[in-house]
């Protein structure tokens, strides 16, 4: 089967310029990526702030085009301009700062405002906007000013705006960084039932390891580079290779890692919470 | 420096017909060199205290004090006030606007009127406080990796010299490592200098592993104030109001209520991993 994301041998070079417009420096942000993702998969992106992980997200929403190497999204060639716009329907982009994203001053048109772009019809543009804030949980708020809600819920509008669009694949840069726990837990929560339930490609670009655990599969990036690559259990089985790309294991795993280093045998790759206190007790009622 | 805030209220908007409560009769007693977490979701008036805090806005109704003084008295000098209060906001590296990254840090001592000689010392020991390399001193600030720039912009507050630091999500964007330099640095004033520090957050995590004390804020009125073990032992009390527990104290919880008998309120990974192991033990 075709890949829906394949970049190989991707490379994304900024150079810096003087006043007159010469080049006086150049940094390679992407220095050779391969990924590959597949349709309806949840990948995740881990990677230390200057990793390269926005610029990789740029790539997939065509905002930036390899410097060398290829990136096809759905088949489409990033760097050919003609493809823009069709990459932009296909690969929906949700950023860190929910209030740079929104524009209208009532939720519904704020969804809304894609599809119009876009012209689709009123009648369908509606159906669209009704059902994309149905999904992702905010249809009774769709009356009120987005001024009014909160990080999470604005971050979860400004995805139900990318869902109207009817993406394929919807590319999170960093969205729960201002949240607070409970928006952090409802825009995951969000993300993962759009993959589930309508098969929505995901990616999510972050550097909370708890959001990571429920990722069909995780890249670690660092200095543009994919240094790491697998399921969230093999990635967190890695706790020294992670501290050396400036990341770090979920403290639920950080526990059982720690017993283990005392001599208590329990797996290392443990992710969650359950998980680890059904060890704990059968460890504790077998006896050491 | 010891501040006490007494019967504090304050609502954005007062005679508008659009008030906002944000307020509600705060009562605190910080003491000289206590290190305090803040915590609570997003409008829950924690940043408003902030900014009552530095003088930046004036309570509706009651009094504050700062070392027993009244900063609402008259003669009290406000100037003074904000001196010796540091006031972190959050993404401060937003606010670098120098060419290097030494004349970012001394703008603020230069503006208290200390000489240049003295204006430079302060800002070379705040640098290296903040774990800011003597090779980067010349260069842009704009030049420098997140986790820097955010070092550097403390490092300005720090070379004032305040007596209180008030920081309103220092870590909010870093990578973890980052986020361990940041909150490693306050450890360290908080040791080393006995710095005040009040440290606002809604990461519990960031919290659980470094202040003595907590309060937690909802809907502009403190809820829990306690030592982290104590507070997050009302774990469904802290989801109800979109906050939660670490996910140590969760599995400690957990254990806890399946018969567990685990000794303490540990709320770390590190505590937490000593706690279970002398229990499987059987100590």
């Amino acid at each position: 089967m075709k890949s829906f994301i394949d970049a190989k041998g991707l490379v994304h070079e900024y150079s810096r310029r003087d006043e007159e417009g010469n080049v006086t420096g150049i940094k390679r942000a992407l220095d050779g990526i391969d990924i590959e993702v597949k349709a309806g998969d949840f990948i995740a992106v881990l990677g230390a702030n200057g990793s390269g992980k926005s610029t990789f997200a740029k790539h997939l929403n065509a905002l930036l085009v390899p410097t060398e190497g290829t990136l096809y999204v759905d088949g489409m060639d990033t760097s050919d301009h003609d493809n823009n716009l069709l990459i932009r329907q296909t690969a929906g982009m949700v950023f860190q700062n929910p209030d740079n994203q929104i524009i209208s001053n009532v939720v519904e048109e704020d969804v809304g405002f894609g599809p119009e772009n876009i012209g689709v019809p009123t009648e369908e543009i509606w159906r669209r906007v009704e059902e994309s804030l149905k999904s992702v949980g905010m249809y009774e708020y769709r009356k009120e000013s987005p001024n009014q809600l909160s990080g999470g819920q604005k971050q979860r509008v400004a995805i139900a705006g990318i869902l109207a669009m009817k993406p394929e694949c919807i590319v999170l840069d960093e969205p729960t960084a201002m949240l607070d726990p409970a928006g952090r837990k409802s825009v995951i929560k969000t993300v993962k039932e759009l993959n589930k339930k309508e098969g929505i490609t995901i990616i999510l670009i972050t550097h909370y390891m708890e959001e990571v655990t429920g990722a069909d599969f995780v890249y670690v990036m660092s200095e543009g580079q994919v240094k790491m690559k697998g399921t969230p259990r093999q990635i967190f089985a890695r706790s020294e290779e992670l501290a050396r790309y400036r990341l770090a294991i979920p403290e639920v795993t950080k526990i059982a890692v720690g017993l283990r280093k005392k001599g208590i045998n329990i797996p290392e790759d443990i992710l969650y919470i359950e998980e680890l206190t059904d060890i704990l007790l059968k460890i504790k009622a077998r006896g050491l | 420096m010891s501040i006490k805030l007494q019967n504090v209220n304050f609502i954005y908007g007062a005679g508008t017909g659009k008030e906002k409560h944000a307020l509600k009769n705060i009562n605190i007693e910080i003491k000289d060199g206590e290190f305090t977490g803040i915590a609570g979701h997003t409008g829950s008036g924690k940043s408003t205290l902030v900014q009552l805090l530095n003088g930046l806005e004036r309570a509706t109704s009651g009094e504050i004090f700062y070392n027993g003084q009244n900063i609402y008295d008259k003669s009290y000098n406000m100037r003074k006030l904000r001196s010796k209060t540091g006031l972190v906001f959050q993404y401060p590296e937003h606010q670098l606007f120098e060419t290097t990254v030494i004349n970012d840090v001394q703008f603020g001592p230069k503006n208290l009127g200390l000489s240049q000689l003295e204006a430079e010392l302060r800002s070379f020991n705040a640098l290296k406080m903040a774990g800011i390399d003597d090779s980067l001193l010349d260069v842009s600030p704009f030049a420098l990796s997140g986790g820097q720039k955010r070092r550097v912009a403390i490092a300005g507050v720090l070379a004032m010299q305040p007596e209180v630091l008030v920081l309103d999500e220092p870590a909010a964007g870093l990578d973890p490592a980052g986020r361990d330099e940041i909150l490693g640095l306050l450890e360290k004033l908080h040791k080393e200098n006995n710095t005040t520090i009040i440290l606002v957050s809604h990461s519990m995590e960031d919290l659980a592993g470094y202040v003595d004390r907590m309060i937690v804020m909802n809907k502009g009125e403190i809820v829990l104030d306690g030592k982290p073990g104590q507070v997050f032992q009302f774990e469904k009390e802290l989801e109800n109001i979109g906050l939660g527990v670490p996910q140590p104290a969760k599995v400690i919880h957990q254990l806890k209520e399946a018969g567990a008998d685990i000794k303490g309120e540990p709320v770390t990974a590190g505590e937490s991993i000593d706690a279970i192991y002398n229990w499987l033990k059987g100590a």
